[in-house]
């Protein structure tokens, strides 16, 4: 396994705040990045795409959330070649206002925005989101939404209809394999739209939920990620075990490893040396 | 026709559940939707519910707008008894200060919408805030979107738990087949939880909640159906089902009495 080269399409900078036994709470940016970047030396991820803790508090309304995307931005720049991807976040309830920070992070050289809709109080599907992703589209941005098993807002269907609505933005699902109906249902999802792809992030299917992806959808479909939060220190990457058990051919190893991030994000980011 | 306590008149556009107001832009309209729900309700009165759904780019200022808003529709609105305002849990101090805001202005309650404001409702922020709030005098309601996971029945039992004593006001768990079928099933769960009608369906067997939950189970349409309707429909069901009229007195509008003293109050001006 370590001679693949690992591009993790999901790691938020943050916390996850509201979840028994989940760490919470912030280090100054540059100690964050160095234990990052330990960990991802240590497991042979060469880089990540970067997103923010989306429980975030927002008293200042869209003031805050550009507050976020900032220090997301500052975060990038400490080590451009390991955290090349930064997928901020607008929140969809901040109506219009979401809108122009859209082409405000933009114009930043942010080349991605994400979303957790179930700790974002509206659906993923909800009309300020076709504005939203209208806009993304409009600046070829790629569109990251956590399709976690369950949550409502969060559900496969509505994903679907943004695809199917935009056919030239990427969407990559993330939290994709968290129970066997959320996989079905997105899977059945990525094969009307070739625009969505998933990470194996949160794989409770196990080593199965991986050769069924590349079973019904191929091998280029399907991204390494870690759902890793700001200052873990993992024993192990449950994710590079289950791709190791999936035993695919080496080639379809090395696109879900990376390959397949960075070509979606190379557009954005210029990730493809990386 | 037995008087009636709405408790959960909640603003809602009834074509879009996930309608964001614009406490300014959409003022007069909400003030319409609220007469629409209202009819009837000169046989009654109603709490009036914050929308769950609203602009909140500018923070802070519109959280209070929505509570600015509700309490200007005391002036408008004769038939409205007390108020339920909206505070944002994840806004911190200001959130504290939201609650203290509602308690000067009289409020009745706040109500909590865990899956619009991005909580899971056992969080224990909200629980520390449902417990403010207590201390303050505002009795928190607790939206119960039907099969959201946010917002699922076990997880407000667990809240409830968490505030053990503390009355607490489930709106929209009966929308809910399997929630119903708890509620029944455990005799409605903690001790301090009370449930309204909203959303109640056929399948609900709302006889035999009302036998089982008693002084626990008060009339509220959540904004769902027009007060005089929903008060009616209570009244046919319960009837057919011959249950007792005090019963379904109690249910239309004693309980709500029993629970928010301020019903027997004028509201404040």
């Amino acid at each position: 396994m370590t001679a693949l080269s690992f591009f993790d399409a999901h790691q938020h900078v943050g916390d996850l705040r509201g979840v028994p036994g989940a760490r919470s709470g912030t280090a100054p940016l540059a100690e964050d990045a160095t234990t990052r970047i330990a960990m991802m030396d240590r497991f042979g991820i060469a880089a990540c795409a970067i997103m923010p803790g989306h429980s975030y508090c927002a008293p200042g309304g869209a003031a805050d959330v550009s507050a976020i995307n900032d220090r997301l931005l500052a975060y990038r720049a400490l080590a451009p070649d390991r955290f090349p991807v930064v997928a901020g976040t607008v929140d969809p309830r901040h109506g219009k206002a979401a809108v122009a920070e859209v082409e405000r992070v933009h114009a930043l050289g942010m080349g991605a925005l994400s979303w957790h809709h179930r700790m974002q109080g509206l659906p993923m599907d909800h009309p300020v989101m076709f504005d939203i992703v209208g806009r993304m589209a409009d600046l070829s941005m790629v569109v990251m939404v956590h399709c976690y098993a369950n949550g409502d807002f969060e559900s496969p269907w509505r994903l679907r209809r943004l695809a199917d609505a935009f056919p030239a933005v990427s969407f990559v699902a993330l939290d994709a394999m968290t129970s066997p109906e959320n996989l079905e249902q997105i899977v059945a999802a990525a094969r009307q739209h070739d625009n969505i792809c998933l990470d194996l992030s949160s794989g409770v299917l196990g080593a199965d939920g991986i050769r069924r992806c590349v079973d019904q959808l191929g091998p280029d479909r399907l991204l390494f990620g870690t759902n890793y939060y700001s200052m873990g220190r993992p024993m192990q990457l449950e994710e590079q075990a289950l791709l190791a058990a999936a035993e695919l051919p080496d080639e379809a190893t090395a696109l879900i490893a990376g390959g397949n991030a960075r070509q979606i994000f190379d557009p954005v980011a210029s990730v493809s040396r990386l | 026709m037995i008087p009636a306590i709405d408790v959960s008149l909640r603003i809602l556009d009834p074509l879009d559940d996930h309608r964001l107001f614009d406490m300014r832009a959409d003022a007069a309209e909400m003030e319409a939707l609220i007469d629409e729900r209202a009819l009837g309700a000169d046989t009654g009165s109603y709490f009036l519910v914050a929308p769950t759904y609203y602009l909140l780019a500018r923070g802070v200022e519109d959280m209070a707008a929505v509570n600015d808003f509700l309490v200007a529709q005391r002036r408008r609105c004769p038939g409205m008894r007390g108020l339920f305002g909206v505070v944002e849990p994840k806004y911190g101090d200001q959130a504290i200060a939201g609650l203290e805001r509602l308690a000067r202005v009289g409020a009745t309650g706040v109500v909590w919408s865990p899956r619009a404001q991005g909580m899971f409702g056992d969080d224990l922020l909200l629980a520390d805030l449902v417990r403010r709030a207590h201390a303050l005098g505002l009795l928190s309601m607790m939206r119960a979107a039907p099969y959201s996971t946010n917002e699922a029945l076990w997880r407000t039992w667990r809240l409830a738990e968490q505030c053990e004593n503390i009355p607490i006001l489930v709106s929209g768990a009966l929308q809910n087949f399997d929630s119903a079928q708890m509620i029944a099933q455990s005799a409605g769960g903690p001790a301090n939880l009370h449930y309204d009608t909203a959303g109640w369906t056929v399948s609900t067997f709302l006889p035999r909640l009302t036998v089982i939950l008693g002084q626990r189970l008060l009339f509220g349409t959540g904004g769902l159906e027009p007060f005089a309707s929903g008060a009616e429909r209570i009244v046919e069901a319960l009837g057919q089902a011959n249950v007792a009229e005090g019963m379904i007195g109690g249910l239309l509008g004693a309980h709500a009495s029993c629970l928010i003293p301020t019903a027997a109050r004028e509201a404040r001006p």
